[in-house]
């Protein structure tokens, strides 16, 4: 499924200046989106609105080139999965696993329960991301990296077509950055989902991204392959930052770093 | 039965990410959630489902505590003598004790069936509040809408309404004062925890104003006694044919929250994900919310303010098996009506005229409900 933003403008109620301006891309199966920006650059208001959770102040979103806003809200649902940056626990909080089975709520009729067959997905796919022992502690109890990893399997289970992780791996230790990345590049390279993530490390983006978007300080958007995108002259632009990028090697791998040397005035 | 297989993925978690260059690895399979419960409350539930003990245990609370109702007031009335009038009934014959026959059929029968429901209902409609707004908080009480509607059934019943009236009006009221609420506590799309409650507590005392100044209005000699006795809240002289008018009405309204308490959990994530899980929550949240008032206004035209059990019940429930309202929903529903059951046989037995029940379900619950957040903290994830 292809997923396309035309003329995306964005502005929020009240506010004069729109957050977004004409934004175009698009993401075919298969490919990975990675979004980069300083904070308050507008990437969470990029991905809430291209999921239909806000709507465009004009332009819109294509899935296949359907409209988003024709689609029911169940069918968008079924075909995308969003895993919001937001960490707050809710009050009144299910366990690991109840709130993974939340996942197939799109796939289950208006008044249907989930059955066992649910429970063993949700089962499974918590194990396949190395979080079955979360599966009984209330998510009030987890860690901000716990309930991250939740949150992920929440999205997994919903057997998404397209994804959308909102700084999946911010948070996470070493070892669950590293599944969470080698979980998207599988779902994209070998389920050939579109994924699109924001992400604050540019090393991230790099490594597993095919597509890029860059948005700065004042709103401005870049969007390109990775390799013209992220460049150490674009990235010390928006971030105001010195950097290098350089690769590591690792027998017949090579693995990007971007390392940070001083900021720059603004 | 073999789980549907999810789309296999490596097991990540194995592999060290070093070592692992490309993306293909062998899919987890058959690995199955073990037979143990679930921690915080393993006692009462296994594999996501009420242990059937505790569930035979809820129903026999219930049926004991229908059986103390029905027997125990003034004119006491043993199990034989009952088991005896309701073989006369059902075989048609004139009752062998018609003090006995008279006393269950007119009067214990029907108030206990009211127990039931009205017990039910509230605790159900205060779970569903409860998630709807995803605050411990919300109950019929706090958030004006048990006031809401009755200034509705206060009106009816200056106007001499008959009781599909004073429904229909207590509704009404109680639909103005939910919408009013949220729309004080609505701030940026977002409603926090102490937003609701405050403007709750707002729409209730303006409420509790229109009220006061309608019993001023109301005749001192017929209307007025009426009205007030009838705010404190009993279950006294209901019949069965005022009980076929309202409880209808409370069974709906328990049926579909019922029906949608698996939907609940996601209503009480943020708007957010509830949205993304592909909720229409434009449909469902209006739907939840007006299911509880629905319960909230037949109960309120039928036996006034009953307060608390909304707060009390589902809190219980969700110490006993979690916060899942899968189980938190029928577990209040079995809970409540025991709870409103012992409150009523309470009310009328303990002295020579009846209590009020908001009387006493605020003297039972306020302790309660104190001694609950000692203990958890006010706490509930
Ligand atoms: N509801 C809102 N109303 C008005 N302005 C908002 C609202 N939400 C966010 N903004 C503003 O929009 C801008 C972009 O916010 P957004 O959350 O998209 O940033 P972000 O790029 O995701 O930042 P971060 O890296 O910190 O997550 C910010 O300047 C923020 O103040
Ligand atoms: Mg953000």
């Amino acid at each position: 499924m292809t997923l396309q933003v035309k003329d995306g403008t964005f502005r929020y109620p009240l506010s004069r200046e729109p957050i977004l301006e004409d934004i175009n891309f698009h993401v075919e199966p298969g490919e990975l989106l990675a979004i980069l920006g300083p904070n308050g650059a507008g990437k969470t208001t990029l991905m809430r609105t291209m999921t239909g959770l806000q709507q465009w102040s004009s332009g819109h979103t294509e899935i296949d080139g359907v409209n988003l806003k024709d689609m029911s809200p169940r069918e968008i649902g079924r075909t995308i999965a969003y895993v919001p940056q937001a960490r707050s626990v809710v009050s009144l909080s299910l366990s690991g696993l109840d709130m993974v089975t939340i996942g197939r709520a799109a796939h289950l009729g208006m008044i249907a329960q989930p059955g066992p067959a649910e429970e063993s997905m949700a089962w499974e796919t918590l194990a396949s991301i190395g979080a079955d022992h979360l599966a009984d502690m209330p998510c009030g109890n987890m860690s901000g990296g716990q309930f991250q990893m939740i949150l992920i399997a929440r999205a997994l289970v919903a057997e998404p077509r397209i994804m959308v992780l909102d700084e999946p791996e911010t948070g996470l230790d070493f070892h669950n950055q590293m599944v969470v990345l080698n979980l998207l590049q599988h779902l994209v390279r070998e389920k050939n989902l579109v994924v699109v993530m924001n992400t604050h490390y540019p090393a991230h983006a790099i490594r597993i991204a095919d597509k890029i978007i860059l948005i700065d300080r004042v709103h401005r958007t870049r969007f390109g392959p990775v390799d013209e995108v992220m460049t150490e002259e674009n990235l010390g632009d928006i971030f105001d930052v010195d950097l290098r990028i350089s690769d590591i090697e690792h027998g017949d791998r090579r693995v990007p770093t971007v390392t940070a040397i001083d900021v720059r005035p603004r | 039965m073999r789980p549907k297989s999810l789309i296999p993925m490596p097991t990540y978690a194995e592999t060290s990410p070093v070592e692992q260059t490309g993306v293909a690895a062998p899919p987890v399979v058959g690995r199955r959630r073990p037979a143990a419960g679930r921690g915080w409350a393993e006692s009462f539930v296994v594999s996501g489902r009420l242990r059937v003990w505790f569930v035979l245990a809820l129903w026999g609370l219930l049926i004991a505590c229908a059986l103390i109702s029905v027997m125990a007031g003034r004119y006491s009335i043993s199990l034989p003598e009952i088991l005896r009038a309701l073989g006369d009934s059902v075989s048609g014959q004139e009752f062998t004790d018609d003090r006995v026959g008279s006393v269950l059929f007119g009067v214990r029968f029907p108030r206990t069936v009211l127990a039931i429901f009205v017990g039910a209902g509230l605790a159900v409609a205060g779970a569903a509040f409860q998630s709807v707004f995803s605050n411990p908080l919300a109950t019929p009480d706090t958030l004006g809408v048990s006031a809401g509607t009755s200034v509705g059934a206060v009106l009816a019943l200056i106007f001499s309404w008959n009781l599909l009236g004073v429904q229909a009006l207590a509704l009404l009221f109680g639909l103005l004062a939910m919408a009013v609420t949220v729309s004080i506590a609505r701030h940026r799309g977002k409603t926090s925890i102490v937003m609701l409650v405050l403007a709750g507590v707002i729409v209730s005392a303006i409420a509790n104003a229109v009220i006061s100044m309608l019993k001023l209005m109301a005749d001192p000699t017929s209307k007025l006694p009426e009205i007030t006795y009838w705010l404190m809240g009993s279950l006294a002289g209901v019949s069965f044919s005022s009980i076929a008018l309202g409880v209808p009405l409370i069974v709906l309204g328990t049926l579909g929250i019922y029906l949608l308490r698996w939907r609940l959990n996601v209503l009480a994530l943020s708007e957010d994900e509830a949205r993304a899980a592909g909720l229409n929550i434009r449909v469902l949240r209006p739907l939840v919310i007006a299911c509880a008032t629905l319960i909230t206004a037949s109960v309120v035209s039928m036996c006034g303010q009953v307060g608390w059990i909304g707060l009390l019940v589902p809190h219980c429930a969700r110490m006993l098996v979690g916060n899942n309202n899968r189980l938190v929903i029928p577990v209040s529903l079995l809970l409540g009506a025991a709870m409103m059951l012992l409150i009523d046989t309470l009310a009328r037995t303990m002295t020579a005229s009846e209590i009020p029940i908001s009387v006493l379900t605020a003297l039972i619950g306020a302790p309660m409900f104190i001694l609950l957040l000692r203990k958890t903290g006010g706490n509930w994830s």
